[in-house]
């Protein structure tokens, strides 16, 4: 099923929590939605789900406007952040929940149970209570609940969130295989970007209730729209400094207070043009630098401290009052004190307005 | 270890639990003291009390002449004994239906489908007034309403609406009276107790229940009955007891009248005492009446599991213990 929302408003109070919200969501796709702590990302999902009725904007599915479809009648999974299983009901009276309400004969929802119990590696758990069972446990109850009923639309509202590191990266596996193979729209919740690129075809970012850039992980990570975009997604996070704007024939060099730098001519014409001196930000992550010998054109600065990250080191440079992170592999030498020089992968470097912090990239 | 070291660590832990347990009611004096202080002043004294005038002829002299179990046989002998045991039986079964379960109807109605909140506070306030109101203020309104003459106000609004003659209520219905009257007035507190129950359920549990498909009754049904469980339970033992024990309202309506016909068994040893002066066959029947309830409550508190109700919680302990992963 394909899910549109247009101009989606809600506000509580005088405060709004979504803010004009537009976004498409294509039949079968897995589509994340990512932001900070009180974004508004429960909300939208309430909203999907019939619970919220949307002060402005509409809410579509397929060809239909469904603002004013109950919840019953949306033919909706979910999956909460609580879980919300009924405490006293079994396991199998959970999963059998959403069918029993369709009043289905009982034969054909204990052989569903059944089915999607085996599925979900729960089988053994049928008779236990919610009580009874661990967290990842009631996580998968939660699902095969959402699941049992075949619905268009399936939303899990952080499911992973309550999870140990290792159930959580199994259970991202296990829920991005069963929504392929079962085709169904799903819209997950999430505040952790890992999960967000590993799991899904797009991720919608959102803050402060506004939808900040809708695309594809790759799009979100090499072409961010501005700098929340640019400093959200990426992990560790891009660096950020204010250099001054000076373009020079074809040229564009920026001028840090204790670095400066020439983009390369093919570099340069990719981005707007600016007024000469005027404050921009220059953004850059972590691994598109390097330390290598003094040259022209790179930044010198003095090791701050080396943090071990296994696979990698994470070097933090101090330039003047700046702070630089910087990726390194495991050899990486250097220690606290010494000078490095960082060259910089131009290609990846981004430009953003200072003012409001969109990317000066140009839409090609 | 051997079958005797068994039993004697055994011997030795249960020693020791004992001590304990006499250690720790010492440190819980100071705070249950005044508590169990005021439980024997104002229960246990007048039952004793009670239970010893229930075995003397006293009347209005006021001596204290023993004379055995006199006054019990006379009881299980008495003709008017049954007419109002049954009466006691019919009203509070009854008065509890609307109790527990018009207050419930309320409770829903008023915390689940009134989503406003000033709307839900507003009818919620009406239904305390009679709570609120003296019991003798509130019999006059009754007394008022249910007027013989057709002048009444049920019987003026009956006559207006379906041209019913008028009719004396109370001498016609005394036991319905009694009972509507009774039943309204625990209503709220039945209605605040499961409303607030109802408002501690966590909201997922409804939005669940909605996405699931569940329409507004399957709701009520299968998240709002279960979750408020124990608070109806407890509502049920609590008003059966009071029920059972109270008569201010049936005094002051129909004075158990006419003729015993709304008489229960409280009332009835009110009257032998107060009307009667027969002191020693009143306290006989409060003796009775006492020993009954305190039967039934500890039947009631078995039956619906009052361990499960104090135990609870202790199964979510287990939680997490047998994580089993994939
Ligand atoms: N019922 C409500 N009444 C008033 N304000 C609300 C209500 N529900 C949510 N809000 C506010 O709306 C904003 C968005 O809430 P929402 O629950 O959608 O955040 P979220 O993105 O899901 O956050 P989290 O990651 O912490 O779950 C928050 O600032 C919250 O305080
Ligand atoms: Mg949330």
């Amino acid at each position: 099923m394909e899910v549109t929302m247009m101009n989606v408003v809600k506000r509580f109070g005088n405060f709004k929590a979504v803010d004009n919200l537009s976004l498409t969501i294509k039949d079968g796709e897995f589509v994340a939605l990512l932001g900070p702590s009180g974004c508004g990302k429960t909300t939208t999902l309430l909203m999907l789900a019939g619970i919220y009725k949307p002060d402005a904007g509409e809410i579509i599915f397929d060809d239909k406007i469904v603002n004013d479809v109950l919840p019953k009648d949306r033919n909706i999974g979910m999956c909460f952040q609580s879980y919300a299983l009924y405490p006293h009901m079994t396991v199998e009276q959970n999963i059998a929940f959403p069918l029993k309400l369709k009043k289905l004969p009982k034969k054909v929802i204990d052989e569903k149970v059944r089915e999607i119990a085996a599925k979900f590696r729960i089988e053994h758990l049928l008779k236990r209570y919610p009580g009874q069972i661990s967290g990842g446990q009631q996580q998968r109850v939660a699902l095969a609940r959402a699941l049992i009923k075949e619905p268009n639309l399936l939303l899990l509202d952080e499911p992973l969130s309550n999870l140990d590191a290792g159930l959580r990266i199994s259970m991202r596996a296990e829920i991005k295989k069963l929504q392929k193979e079962l085709g169904i729209t799903t819209v997950f919740v999430t505040h952790d970007q890992t999960e967000a690129l590993s799991m899904s075809d797009r991720i919608a970012v959102m803050n402060k209730g506004k939808l900040q850039a809708i695309g594809t992980p790759e799009d979100l990570y090499m072409r961010p729209k501005n700098m929340f975009i640019a400093g959200f997604i990426g992990n560790p996070p891009m660096n950020f400094l204010e250099v001054g704007y000076i373009m020079d024939g074809d040229r564009v060099t920026l001028k840090g207070k204790n670095f400066e730098i020439s983009l390369p001519e093919e570099i340069s014409r990719t981005f707007i043009k600016k007024q000469n001196n005027e404050r921009i930000v220059m953004g850059i992550r972590p691994e598109h630098l390097s330390v290598g010998a003094e040259a022209p054109n790179t930044i010198k600065g003095e090791i701050y401290v080396v943090e071990h990250l296994g696979k990698d080191k994470l070097v933090d440079v101090k330039v003047g009052d700046d702070r630089i992170k910087v990726l390194t592999g495991q050899d990486f030498e250097g220690k606290m004190g010494d000078t490095v020089n960082l060259h910089l992968d131009f290609k990846n470097v981004h430009l953003f307005d200072a003012a409001d912090g969109n990317s000066m990239k140009r839409v090609a | 270890m051997s079958e005797l070291e068994a039993k004697i660590l055994e011997r030795v832990t249960a020693k020791k639990a004992s001590m304990e347990g006499v250690r720790k009611f010492f440190t819980a004096l100071p705070f249950l003291g005044p508590f169990l202080f005021l439980i024997i002043l104002f229960y246990l004294v007048p039952v004793i009390l009670t239970f010893t005038m229930s075995l003397t002829s006293m009347d209005y002299a006021l001596e204290w002449n023993f004379v055995g179990l006199k006054n019990f046989v006379r009881f299980f002998q008495d003709s008017s004994v049954k007419i109002v045991v049954l009466n006691t039986v019919k009203y509070v079964v009854y008065t509890l239906m609307i109790n527990v379960g018009f207050g419930f109807f309320l409770a829903v109605a008023t915390s689940y489908f009134i989503k406003n909140e000033n709307l839900r506070l507003a009818f919620q306030t009406i239904w305390m007034l009679p709570r609120m109101t003296p019991p003798v203020v509130y019999a006059l309104l009754w007394l008022w309403f249910l007027d013989p003459t057709e002048a009444g106000t049920l019987n003026s609004v009956l006559h207006k609406l379906f041209g019913l003659p008028a009719q004396n209520w109370i001498l016609n219905h005394p036991m319905k009276v009694v009972i509507v009257a009774n039943g309204l007035i625990g209503t709220s507190l039945a209605m605040v107790v499961f409303s607030a129950a109802i408002k501690s359920i966590p909201v997922d549990y409804f939005r669940a229940a909605s996405v699931d498909g569940a329409s507004d009754w399957d709701v009520v049904r299968h998240v709002i009955v279960p979750f408020l469980k124990w608070p109806i339970m407890f509502m049920t033992i609590w008003q059966t007891l009071s029920l059972i024990t109270s008569y201010e309202y049936i005094l002051l309506i129909t004075d158990g009248g006419p003729l015993n016909r709304s008489e229960v068994l409280s009332l009835f040893s009110y009257h032998k005492a107060f009307s009667n002066y027969e002191f020693g066959y009143g306290a006989a029947i409060s003796t009775v009446l006492v020993i009954f309830a305190v039967i039934l409550a500890v039947v009631m508190l078995k039956v619906f599991g009052y361990d499960a109700i104090m135990m609870r919680g202790e199964i979510d302990e287990k939680r997490d213990k047998d994580h089993i992963s994939f």
